[in-house]
């Protein structure tokens, strides 16, 4: 069944910072169910103050942001930077794949036996159900990245945001995530932040280039001089087996981002 | 032996101390550990010592100071965690300037007050054998609380202190559970400072459960834990301070910090031994 996009979450004209300094200036962007869209800018361009409105963490100055929920599932599943988790926190990881589902399970009591069986599914499909009873200092950052997908999917999203999922991970996972994410578009839509433009040209359908304000490009097609007009200042590492489409200049500046 | 213990134990203010002493292990447990985990540590010292700010205030003014101190820490605490969210300041910085400035206000009151302030070394001291009947109805109240507090939000408290940005997506009440805990550490530490004074009040809140960590990687034991650990250190260390008729505060801290150290060597050599065998 193929069904009419539907609009999920909106982003009317929103101005947004921190204090007094403002990051995103007059934005708007419409995440519609089927959405694959890929958030490219420079560091500092407002990638992150984007998500955070998205995610509410932060109110925007002027401008709003709208929540279309619909069905049971939750709207948003999130995947922030796995540099945001504190690695000697101690928690388990089954604990944490749970903790996708607080909303549902309300503020008090704890998860039924059915939540449970959902987190395990979750944790097979990606290859970490032998490890759900380890602290999460004990994994690798592949194995972190994996159970901090599964606490997003576990709500049954319609949105999935991801902020640079490839980072840590190691380049086998990374094809797989892909592949995945692939999948998964199929039953949601999906907003992904990514430095890597080679995979974000093979995978997701559509561009937002950030850069103080948004310019949303149509395709997953891109050229440099698209991306000047765009004041989208982008530098690009080629590697690993994915098709590019793009190839801008190699910027040391930018090396550190890309650990495989 | 056995008539040396009873003895102990006949002794009101005795009774008195070890009744306080399951209180606080169990505030200090909790609370402690959540500090701990959530990296507040700097933060409680400055709260710590912003109250005696309070403390010196209501000394002047002729008021309990242990409401004065309550006030302070209450407000900073509330200050501090606004400013965590708002993130317009650095936090360590807020927290360096409000811990020396409420010191600050502390001396310059007490200093004004007319006559001898025999009472304010036990503020920075403390002394769990002169603990009054009403400080250990505070201590209850407080321990109720904590506990009410912990059994019914543990999953929200643990995941907001884990990524308090995906809380946020969960919907779960951020900001709510984050006050409230900024709420009840302030009255953890100004409950406390009766038992072991201002300057040692940190050592409480993070030794127990540090020791808890060495042993366990989990939320909910290191909180359990640490309040037996807490338990037995301050039992202790009340018992040799009686004993050795030195200052019960500082014996219990150099009691927690005696187990942290047998607890951190034998982690130390078991991994040694593991290492070798691999």
């Amino acid at each position: 069944m193929i069904n009419q996009p539907e609009k999920l979450i909106e982003v009317v004209n929103v101005t947004a910072g921190y204090g007094k300094n403002i990051v995103l200036r007059n934005v708007s962007l419409t995440i519609n169910t089927n959405d694959f869209i890929g958030i490219i800018g420079p560091n500092g361009g407002g990638k992150t103050t984007l998500i955070k409105l998205i995610i509410g963490q932060l109110k925007p100055f002027s401008g709003e942001v709208i929540f279309h929920t619909k069905g049971n599932g939750s709207l948003i599943g999130y995947l922030p930077q796995a540099s945001q988790i504190d690695k000697n926190f101690p928690v388990s990881v089954k604990e944490v794949v749970l903790s996708g589902l607080l909303e549902k399970k309300g503020l008090f009591g704890g998860y039924s036996r059915q939540q449970k069986g959902i987190a395990l599914d979750l944790m097979k499909r990606v290859g970490i159900d032998h490890l759900q009873n380890k602290s999460i200092g004990q994994l690798s950052g592949g194995q972190l990245q994996r159970a901090l997908l599964c606490r997003a999917l576990i709500s049954d999203p319609q949105v999935l945001i991801l902020d640079e999922p490839n980072t840590y991970v190691d380049s086998k996972f990374e094809g797989e995530l892909y592949e995945m994410l692939r999948k998964l578009n199929e039953q949601m839509a999906i907003l992904m932040v990514s430095h890597d433009l080679g995979t974000i040209t093979t995978y997701v359908k559509t561009i937002a280039c950030v850069n103080g304000t948004l310019f949303y490009h149509q395709s997953n097609q891109i050229t440099n001089e698209q991306l000047a007009a765009y004041n989208c200042p982008i530098q690009i590492i080629a590697h690993g087996p994915v098709p590019h489409t793009v190839l801008l200049d190699h910027s040391k500046e930018n090396q550190h981002n890309h650990q495989h | 032996m056995l008539e040396t213990v009873t003895q102990f134990f006949r002794y009101t203010f005795i009774q008195n101390a070890l009744l306080a002493a399951v209180l606080l292990s169990v505030i200090t447990g909790f609370i402690g550990s959540y500090i701990v985990v959530r990296r507040l540590v700097f933060l409680s010292g400055g709260i710590t010592h912003a109250s005696f700010g309070g403390i010196g205030i209501a000394w002047y003014l002729g008021l309990n100071p242990i409401l004065g101190a309550s006030v302070f820490s209450v407000l900073s605490a509330l200050g501090l965690e606004y400013l965590s969210q708002g993130r317009t300041l650095r936090e360590d910085s807020a927290i360096g300037m409000l811990w020396s400035f409420g010191m600050a206000v502390g001396i310059l009151f007490v200093f004004l007050t007319p006559g001898y302030a025999p009472n304010l070394m036990s503020f920075l001291f403390g002394s769990i054998l002169t603990i009054s009947k009403t400080d250990i109805l505070l201590l209850l109240i407080l321990a109720g609380l904590t506990l009410l507090f912990f059994v019914a939000f543990y999953y929200p408290i643990l995941f907001v202190a884990f990524d308090s940005d995906f809380a946020k997506t969960q919907n779960v009440p951020v900001k709510f559970i984050g006050y409230s805990l900024a709420i009840l550490i302030a009255l953890s530490i100004v409950f406390a400072i009766r038992a072991v004074g201002i300057i040692l009040i940190i050592s409480l809140l993070t030794i127990p459960a540090n020791i808890a960590n060495i042993v366990s990687h989990r939320f909910k034991k290191i909180i359990l834990l640490s309040t037996l650990i807490s338990l037995i250190s301050i039992v202790a260390g009340i018992a040799i301070s009686f004993k050795l008729n030195v200052p019960s505060g500082a014996t219990i801290i150099i009691t927690m910090m005696a187990f942290y150290l047998i607890a951190k060597s034998i982690q130390i050599i078991r991994q040694r031994i593991f290492t070798m065998q691999v």
